[in-house]
């Protein structure tokens, strides 16, 4: 049990001695990331698994120890995030072999970290691996490029102030419920909540915005976008999929839970304001992530707030209460994992090939690189949730849940952010992949195997998931009903909702589809032959430009994409920016700490600041 | 092997029905512009020539894409209950059936695209903007019926209509119905809804680049989805139907009021057509929500 944390920790420090030796780090890095999938595989079912560790130490009453534990929906995240680790860190060996930083030792300890946060059963732990993973994605982002420090800096500030509310949330909780125990405080408060509703709803609502803050969620939706289009791409890759999920597992086991108990009055039969809190936040979410990802030009910023917009479907699955939507939200999280990672994959091996990441710069990659291209398409159908690939099946049961909940403008947001999904995930392949090839990239090569073979395994986990959604459902639900909820364990292939016939075969939905196909072939090997001609034949109606003493231009359509729809948004994008609402923070709190400087830095502010500090100790001394 | 049989024999059947469709609007479009027109069986012929003829490829994502765009609306189609039945036995989801359909446009799409010419782009641009503009509407009504009947199964929604005319959803819901249909003249891409095409801004947008059976594919790819829209109108709002005669009888009513419609209007600019579709049948379903709730 406690040997998986020890086995990263290890790895960490062997790997921070050899640094120099790139080969030798990421072998290690692969090798341990593997032990840790298997460690993890042999730990399934054996959910009363825990490591405790007393101390005598008291707070506020509530008694101070170290634990781990074998909590089944910890398990469950763990699980699907080492196996994709896994294959990204296959991706890593070929992907670094000309990288200036080295990122590995430091992306192991958030591994550490990782481990740590699903596998804590106490806050004080929970806390302790949550700051860890802090800091040290802080260097894994900027990884010796000053470039990057901006983003970086901006998601560090975020971070401590998630931590610092989490902090409170946590001694709060601690000193009313007397326990750090993460499930004992959680029924302590359902219990406890009417004696103290409003100290309790603080504490919820800072636990929440410790959460959405590390998830990104409405009002922080802006790190993703400056943190993912500065870092190591590799890095990014496990970031985009496995780090932004960190805040909706404690939502999963601690948030969720304690607002579905809680005896809250309902507005209009349908939910508590609490649940309507969280969905709104998640629509929201959804709706701005989708329109803001329409108008970058930089792949990866797209694809980061894309990340936004699917926060926001796990939200609104919670949102919704009910056992399909939370199953839904929980199995989208691994679809989101697995489809995220590869599409972050193929933009690295874009990345690494063209050393470009705007993508009207880009264009027709696909006659060079089909391997990355089929990698990506597989990606955006799976985050469209087109079938019969993975990212169908949990947007349906979040919008069947929000359906049977009758929680309409909740549900026509989700429709509306899914099919705005198409427009920018579309504009990216076009643009990347599609279109004609600018001289400058003719030489590029498709990427050595060892990248190219962790992008195939993505395509085969996307295809897997999506076909036999039981892969991930059946862990799952055997996870859900260890916990206690009510739940039947799912089948292979179908997925169920509470309305009446509502059951869909996903393995029928595939063969129609492969049906599909074949009779589509079949007409197309009907028609008559076709011939393959370069483009500018047909482009030029069969005239050679140059002469005619013209350069043969290239036109690729890809810069403001979609300049009409966004001129439709552009007043209400001026009027409000989350984004002006932070900097503006920021620079008042600039204007004061030069005056807060001066005040230490002379011996009377000095004297000043100590004298405040001492009153303050004596008033909180009072109070308490 | 029967399974197969049948999927194949559905496909066919809703080309064909799609082709003649496409053929007698053709005519009636003529007709009312005081033109003679060509015969009805016209689209047949169209096919035939467009398959038979040589043609150009730019590289294989062309072909790959065409292949898609015409086996995702076909993969759709077999959802679809057409007068009851299906060609393999399984619950008729409609969010399946909406999130099924996508991918024949994706594939579409993928196909203009690599055709790389920025015609096709444009099209693709303005076809993928109008899929948001009316897919909100269209679901909002959809959503109702759901939420009225209890089921999102597009073979319950239409048993539940069953017994006369009164109890059609078309009756029972009329705002619903006329926002649907105003949706439903977007999603066939006809007039006024057609800048992803249009002609003469973009060189019929999408299909610049196409020709000889590619161009062939996207007519059957038209015809498909001809039959998928009409076919999922009918279920929801007609009562579907108890033969395959009056089941079809009943989509060609639908076409027709698009093809009317389409006779007659000018092009809106792909901002206004959203604007318009975000507001008027927006708002008209919104009512209509809003009553099945209360």
């Amino acid at each position: 049990m406690v040997e998986i944390l020890l086995v990263p920790l290890i790895t960490a420090f062997i790997s921070d001695i050899f640094i120099k030796n790139k080969r030798l780090v990421w072998f290690l890095f692969l090798i341990s990331n593997g032990y840790i999938l298997y460690k993890l595989y042999s730990l399934y079912g054996k959910w009363d698994l825990t490591y405790i560790l007393n101390t005598d130490y008291q707070i506020f009453g509530a008694k101070l120890s170290l634990g781990l534990s074998n909590n089944p929906l910890g398990w469950y995240f763990a699980f699907f995030s080492a196996v994709v680790t896994l294959v990204i860190a296959i991706f890593s060996i070929g992907f670094n072999t000309n990288s200036k930083g080295n990122v590995a030792p430091i992306w192991m300890l958030i591994i550490f970290a990782n481990l740590g946060i699903f596998y804590a059963a106490d806050w004080i732990t929970f806390f302790m691996m949550w700051e860890l993973m802090g800091w040290t994605s802080f260097f894994a982002i900027t990884n010796g490029n000053t470039k990057a420090l901006d983003g970086a800096k901006y998601y560090l500030a975020l971070s401590l102030l998630g931590g610092s509310s989490m902090l409170i949330a946590i001694l709060l909780l601690g000193a009313y419920t007397k326990t750090f125990i993460i499930i004992t405080s959680a029924y302590r408060l359902i219990q406890l909540f009417n004696l103290a509703e409003g100290v309790f709803t603080t504490i919820l609502l800072l636990f929440i915005m410790a959460f959405f803050i590390k998830s990104a969620i409405f009002p922080f939706y802006m790190w993703p976008s400056k943190v993912y289009a500065v870092g190591p791409e590799d890095y990014i890759a496990f970031m985009s999929s496995v780090m932004i999920k960190y805040g909706i597992y404690p939502m999963a086991i601690f948030i969720v839970p304690v607002i579905g108990n809680l005896q809250l009055p309902k507005i209009f039969n349908a939910g508590n304001w609490m649940q309507y809190f969280i969905g709104y936040l998640g629509a929201l979410s959804a709706v701005v992530g989708t329109l803001l990802a329409m108008f970058q030009t930089d792949m990866k910023k797209l694809f980061a707030y894309s990340s936004v917009a699917n926060m926001g479907y796990i939200l609104l699955g919670f949102a919704s209460m009910s056992i399909v939507g939370f199953e839904g939200s929980l199995f989208h999280v691994v679809n989101h994992i697995v489809l995220k990672a590869a599409i972050f994959l193929s933009l690295a091996a874009v990345v690494y090939r063209t050393g470009e990441s705007e993508m009207h710069k880009l264009g027709g990659l696909v006659y060079k690189m089909p391997i990355t291209f089929l990698t990506f398409l597989f990606g955006i159908i799976a985050a469209a949730g087109i079938p019969p690939l993975n990212g169908f099946g949990s947007k349906w049961m979040i919008i069947q849940a929000l359906m049977e909940k009758k929680m309409v403008v909740l549900v026509i947001s989700m429709v509306f952010a899914s099919t705005g999904a198409f427009m920018y995930l579309f504009r990216a392949l076009v643009s990347i992949f599609l279109g004609q090839l600018p001289e400058r990239y003719k030489d590029v090569k498709e990427v050595p195997y060892t990248m190219s073979i962790p992008m195939i395994i993505m395509m085969g986990l996307m295809l897997l998931i999506g076909v036999v959604p039981g892969v991930v459902m059946k862990p799952l639900t055997i996870a859900l009903d260890a916990l206690g909820y009510k739940v039947d364990i799912a089948t292979w292939t179908t997925l169920s909702s509470s309305f009446k016939n509502a059951t869909i075969d996903l393995k029928i939905v595939f063969y129609m589809f492969a049906m599909g196909i074949v009779v589509a072939a079949l007409m197309y090997l009907f028609g008559n032959k076709s011939e393959t001609i370069p483009q500018h034949d047909n482009y030029t109606a069969g005239e050679n430009p140059i002469e005619w003493g013209v350069d043969a231009d290239k036109f690729n359509y890809s810069y403001s994409f979609y300049q009409p729809f966004k001129e439709m948004f552009d007043p209400l994008f001026e009027r409000i920016s989350i984004d002006r609402f932070f900097s503006s923070i920021g620079k008042n709190f600039e204007y004061i700490s030069p005056t807060i400087q001066g005040l230490y830095k002379r011996g009377e502010g000095a004297v000043l600041l100590f004298s405040i500090g001492v009153l303050l100790f004596i008033l909180g001394g009072w109070i308490l | 092997m029967i399974a197969a049989i049948r999927v194949f024999g559905y496909s066919l059947f809703a080309i064909f029905i799609g082709l003649l469709f496409m053929g007698i609007g053709r005519k009636i479009i003529a007709r009312i512009q005081l033109r003679l027109g060509p015969p009805f069986y016209q689209a047949f012929l169209d096919v035939g020539k467009l398959f038979a003829r040589k043609s150009i490829t730019h590289n294989f994502v062309m072909d790959l894409g065409m292949i898609m765009s015409l086996a995702g609306l076909l993969s759709t189609m077999l959802f679809v209950p057409v007068a009851g039945h299906m060609a393999i036995k399984t619950s008729s989801n409609l969010i399946l059936i909406i999130y099924l359909m996508a991918i024949g446009h994706l594939g579409m799409a993928m196909a203009a695209a690599a055709s790389g010419n920025p015609n096709a782009t444009i099209g693709v641009s303005r076809a993928l903007t109008m899929m948001l503009g009316y897919e909100i509407p269209f679901f909002t009504v959809m959503l109702g019926l759901i939420i009225f009947n209890g089921t999102s199964s597009l073979e319950l929604i239409a048993q539940s209509q069953a017994g006369g005319i009164l109890n059609w959803n078309m009756v029972k819901f009329p705002l619903g119905f006329l926002a649907a249909e105003i949706a439903l003249q977007a999603i066939m891409g006809e007039k006024p809804f057609d800048a992803m095409v249009a002609p003469a801004e973009i060189a019929s947008g999408p299909m610049v680049e196409l020709g000889g059976k590619y161009l062939g594919l996207a007519f059957l790819t038209h015809a498909v989805s001809i039959f998928v829209e009409t076919g999922i109108m009918v279920n929801l709002f007609m009562g579907g139907a108890s033969n395959v005669f009056t089941f079809v009888l009943k989509q060609f009513e639908i076409y027709l009021i698009t093809i009317l419609i389409e006779a007659v209007f000018p092009r809106f600019r792909i901002e206004q057509a959203v604007k318009f579709l975000w507001t008027v049948p927006m708002s008209i379903a919104v009512v209509q929500l809003a009553i099945i709730l209360l």
